[in-house]
Formats: structure tokens, C-alpha cells, sequence
């Protein structure tokens, strides 16, 4: 029995006592009728109460939802600006000490919500060292790749440096 | 009762007051840039790349579905435009709009209803003078077979009116529901992308509550308490023997605790989380910053000044998708509770003019059932609440820069 044919029933019931009311006569039997017709509203208002009880409710019904969905595309977006603006920073920096015409590569999970880098490339084949700035004698191999490790804070291993 | 009442409101006081303190206390911190043009429009042109690559078209679909006062109350704009002139830092003007807009839903709203109230009070009028002119003959069930009669023509076209505004209601929970679903999405994504990975896991499954769980409590237990106590007033005021008047207490009580306990719970909960997962997040980052190690895995705690301006951008942008959002949740919600407010203030108005003149079932049903109506508005307004501080949280968290 679902609620609605339960407001229903009473609904019913109460019309029915109001046409009592209204058909029968005063007098001693219209006393018994209505004390008997009041037993017979409460059966009928209390009639769904035991299965109320016994049904098998479950909260989880009214909880299962489907996912937030998040913006793959928006977030990869983010994250290729973000690698613009590393690459950009670290050719700053290599230019501040004195090696410009250096090319960065950095390859990173783009579409991850927590992006990694996995690797950066330098590629020296264009490279012009300022004499007046860097020391020539060094091997340029390591300086730039210390100089990308301090600017970016990731493990050395990932850094390739080539040409 | 009247101290229960009184200790629910106290209850709900201190609640409200709790979280206006504890949203005061979340860092205010500003975009610190070098005042020149030149990074102001390198911001500009971030704005603008992050703006091309979300996609509001399901809220221009849901604006184009407003009515013309709705609209003005939104500001006459396209959401991306409007987006547009909240980061611009224009949030000035719009509340003539509000006003204008509201007073003119509520005069036609009035209008509307005359005819209904005055079909009520002539029919009343009409039938009391009937019987007080037949009891004097001295027949009771003629008597009260013409109050019968005049009692069914009020109900059917009471009830019409009711279920009228219950559609109403449901309209504006399931609009609610839609702006949901598609805001959050691309809050908790720009959220994402600025890297505030603890406070993305506390929202997910608040949101997913919020417009699933919650919506279906409110839908499918609240809405039809409402409608079994309207049933109830009107079957216990239809005879003077069968009074099931506490019925309609029991489920206005109902209704009071199922609402509260739903309300307080999910706000204390999302308010403590929220906030914590915010300053977790912001300590996180800025320790990203200040630390030269690797502290933070996103980018090896590497946070440089052009990552600062891809950062802000999106902050501002998150928060005037809120701003937005809130502004056309504001638009949708307005008619549907002016309407039923008013609707509430005629029934009342209604039966305290028929008290002295007709029989005291009818006026105490127009009463009872205009206090079951405010049930309806507290519907409305305690799921938009919720939606409200959820997107104001959402608005104050990852700010720290």
C-alpha cells in the first residue's frame, strides 16, 4: 500500500462519515454509529503502520548518484600553459647566465588531474655562451643541467641534455 | 512547542552565526602583481585563452529559458559576458534591476490571484447567508449540506491553486538540480587546474550529495508531506465530527525536524571539512613556493611569476563562474517564492475577512492551508541556501596565491 491510496482511504472514510452525518436522524443510534464510525477511521489510519515497519528501507536508494565529472580538456589546457610559462622561466634563467639559443623540451602528463613532468630535453645544437657571463672552461653539459635542476627542483635523472 | 520553536531558532541563529565567523577567518590574499600594463595584459590574454576552453553553453541554454523578469534580474547579459564583467571587476549596479523586477513579479503575481480570492469570498459570503437564512427554519443538514457544498467549490479551487504552486516548486528545485550539475563541474575543475587536490576530494562528494541525495529527500519525502498535510487540513475541516487536526501538526513537525536535521548536518559537515581542506591546500602551496626542493609533486614545487598569472587567471575566473552562478540561481528562485508568498499573504488576508461572516471550517482551512504553504518556500529556500554556501566555499577556497 503506498502512501497516496493511504490519504486516499482516509479521504474516503471521512466522506463517508460526513454523509452519515448528514443522512441519519438525531437520536440514540446516530451516538453508537459515530463512536463505531470513530474506531473505523482509526483502523483505518493506523492499517499501513505494521508494514511500515517490516518494509526493508534502504537510505543508499535515495544516495546513489552519478559522478562530478571534471574538464579533461580545460585542465590539459592549464597544464600546457604551465609548461609555457617553466620553459620560459628556465630559458630566462639560462640566459641570465649566460647561455641563450638553448631549446627546452619538457614532456609531461598533460591530461593527468596531478601532472608530473616525466622529462625535460635541452638541446644545445643552437647554443651561444656569453663569454662575459659563463665560464668557458666548464663542461656546458653539467652547468646547464644544474642550472635547470635548481630552477625546476625535479631529480636530475629526468634531465637530458644533448647536441 | 513554543520552547521547542524557540530552541530550533536559537539552534539555527547560533549555526548561521558559526559560519559567518568561520568564513571571515579564510584569507582574504590578493593577486600581487608588478603594477604595469604589461603584466595586466598578459593577464587579460590568459583570462581570455582560459575562458575560450570552458564551455558555458549549457548555461546560455538555461538563461535563454528565463522570462523577461527573471532575465532582467540577471542582468539582460549573456552569462559569458557577464562572466566577463565580473572579472573585470564591475560588480557595481544590477539592484534596481533586482528591485524593479521583484516588484513587478509581485504586482502581477497579486493581479493574478484576485479573481481565485474574490471567487472564494463571494462563494462563501453566498452559502453563509443561505444557511443563516435556511437555519432559521431549523433544518441542521440542510444547513450543512450547503456548507458542504460551498466547502467543495473553496476546495477545488484552492487545491487547483496549490497544485499550481507545487509545480512551481518542483520547476524551480529541478532548475536548481540543472545549475547543479553544471556548475560544479567546471568549479571543480578551474579548482583542479590551481592544484588544490585536498579540497577537490572534500567538494566531490558533497556536491554529488548536495544534487543527488539531498534534491531526492526534497523531492520525494518533503514535497509529499506537504501535500498529505494540505490533504489532512482539508479532510479535518470538512466535518465537525471526524478532527484530524493533529495530523497536520504531526507532519508540519515532521517536515520542521527532516528539514533541519538535513540542513544543519550537511552544513556543519561541508563548512568544518571545506575549511580545513582550504588552508591545507593554500599551506601546501605556498609552501611549494617558498621551498626550493621538491616539496608538492605539481611541477616539482616549481611556482614562478608566469605561473602565478595562469593561476590568478583562473582564480578569477572561478570566482565569477560563482558570482554568475549564484546571480541566475538568485533569477530562478525569485518568482516561484514572491508567487507563493504572496499567494500565502491573500489566503491569510482571505480568511481573516470571512472569519466573522462565514462558518469557522472554511476560514480555518484557508488559514491552515496558507501555513502549509510557507512549507513550500522553505523548500525552495533551504535548498538554495545550500547551494548558496556551497558555492561561497567553494569561492574562498584556493584564493591563496
Amino acid at each position: 500500500m503506498t502512501f497516496s491510496t493511504w490519504i486516499l482511504s482516509i479521504s474516503g472514510v471521512v466522506l463517508l462519515g460526513v454523509l452519515i452525518d448528514i443522512i441519519l436522524p438525531e437520536g440514540q443510534t446516530n451516538k453508537y454509529l459515530k463512536s463505531v464510525f470513530a474506531f473505523f477511521v482509526i483502523f483505518t489510519v493506523i492499517s499501513p503502520l505494521p508494514k511500515l515497519l517490516n518494509s526493508d528501507f534502504s537510505l543508499y536508494d535515495f544516495l546513489d548518484t552519478e559522478e562530478v565529472s571534471i574538464d579533461i580538456s580545460f585542465i590539459s589546457q592549464i597544464n600546457v600553459q604551465k609548461l609555457n610559462a617553466l620553459k620560459n622561466d628556465i630559458q630566462t634563467e639560462l640566459n641570465n647566465s649566460g647561455y641563450s639559443g638553448i631549446y627546452i623540451n619538457i614532456t609531461a602528463d598533460i591530461y593527468s588531474e596531478n601532472m608530473q613532468i616525466e622529462r625535460i630535453y635541452a638541446d644545445l645544437a643552437n647554443l651561444v655562451i656569453d663569454k662575459n657571463i659563463a665560464n668557458i672552461n666548464s663542461n656546458k653539459y653539467e652547468v646547464v643541467k644544474k642550472i635547470i635542476t635548481q630552477q625546476t627542483g625535479v631529480e636530475e635523472g629526468i634531465i637530458t641534455v644533448y647536441g | 512547542m513554543k520552547m521547542k520553536n524557540n530552541n530550533t531558532r536559537l539552534l539555527i541563529i547560533i549555526i548561521i552565526f558559526v559560519i559567518t565567523v568561520a568564513l571571515s577567518f579564510i584569507p582574504h590574499s590578493c593577486i600581487v602583481a608588478e603594477d604595469t600594463d604589461d603584466t595586466y595584459g598578459e593577464l587579460q590574454e590568459q583570462i581570455t585563452i582560459q575562458l575560450n576552453s570552458l564551455d558555458f553553453g549549457e548555461f546560455e541554454k538555461l538563461l535563454s529559458d528565463l522570462d523577461s523578469d527573471e532575465y532582467k534580474i540577471f542582468g539582460n547579459t549573456s552569462f559569458l559576458s557577464k562572466v566577463k564583467t565580473i572579472i573585470s571587476g564591475d560588480l557595481s549596479g544590477g539592484y534596481d534591476n533586482v528591485f524593479s523586477a521583484i516588484f513587478s513579479i509581485f504586482f502581477s503575481e497579486i493581479l493574478s490571484f484576485m479573481p481565485l480570492l474574490a471567487t472564494i469570498m463571494a462563494i462563501t459570503i453566498l452559502c453563509s447567508l443561505i444557511s443563516q437564512i435556511r437555519s432559521n427554519v431549523g433544518n441542521k443538514s440542510v444547513a450543512d449540506i450547503v456548507h458542504f457544498v460551498c466547502y467543495g467549490v473553496v476546495i477545488v479551487l484552492i487545491v487547483s491553486a496549490i497544485m499550481q504552486l507545487v509545480n512551481v516548486t518542483t520547476n524551480a528545485l529541478n532548475s536548481m538540480k540543472t545549475q547543479m550539475d553544471i556548475a560544479f563541474p567546471i568549479l571543480l575543475t578551474i579548482m583542479t587546474a590551481l592544484g588544490s587536490t585536498v579540497s577537490v576530494s572534500v567538494y566531490k562528494p558533497a556536491v554529488l550529495l548536495l544534487s543527488g541525495g539531498i534534491m531526492q529527500i526534497f523531492n520525494s519525502i518533503v514535497l509529499p508531506i506537504f501535500i498529505f498535510a494540505t490533504v489532512f487540513s482539508i479532510i479535518s475541516n470538512l466535518s465537525g465530527n471526524v478532527k484530524l487536526d493533529k495530523f497536520v501538526a504531526f507532519f508540519n513537525s515532521a517536515f520542521k525536524y527532516i528539514v533541519g536535521f538535513v540542513f544543519t548536518i550537511f552544513m556543519a559537515f561541508l563548512s568544518i571539512q571545506g575549511i580545513t581542506a582550504a588552508t591545507h591546500d593554500g599551506i601546501s602551496i605556498r609552501t611549494a613556493k617558498f621551498a626550493l626542493k621538491s616539496y608538492v609533486p605539481i611541477l616539482g614545487g616549481y611556482l614562478s611569476e608566469g605561473f602565478d598569472l595562469i593561476l590568478a587567471g583562473s582564480v578569477l575566473i572561478k570566482n565569477a563562474v560563482g558570482v554568475s552562478g549564484l546571480l541566475l540561481m538568485i533569477a530562478t528562485i525569485i518568482m516561484p517564492i514572491v508567487k507563493i508568498a504572496v499567494f500565502i499573504l491573500m489566503l491569510k488576508l482571505v480568511s481573516a475577512i470571512l472569519e466573522p461572516i462565514a462558518d469557522s471550517r472554511i476560514s480555518s482551512f484557508l488559514s491552515s492551508a496558507g501555513k502549509n504553504l510557507s512549507m513550500l518556500n522553505i523548500t525552495i529556500i533551504g535548498v538554495a541556501f545550500m547551494y548558496f554556501i556551497t558555492v561561497v566555499l567553494v569561492m574562498c577556497t584556493s584564493n591563496v596565491l
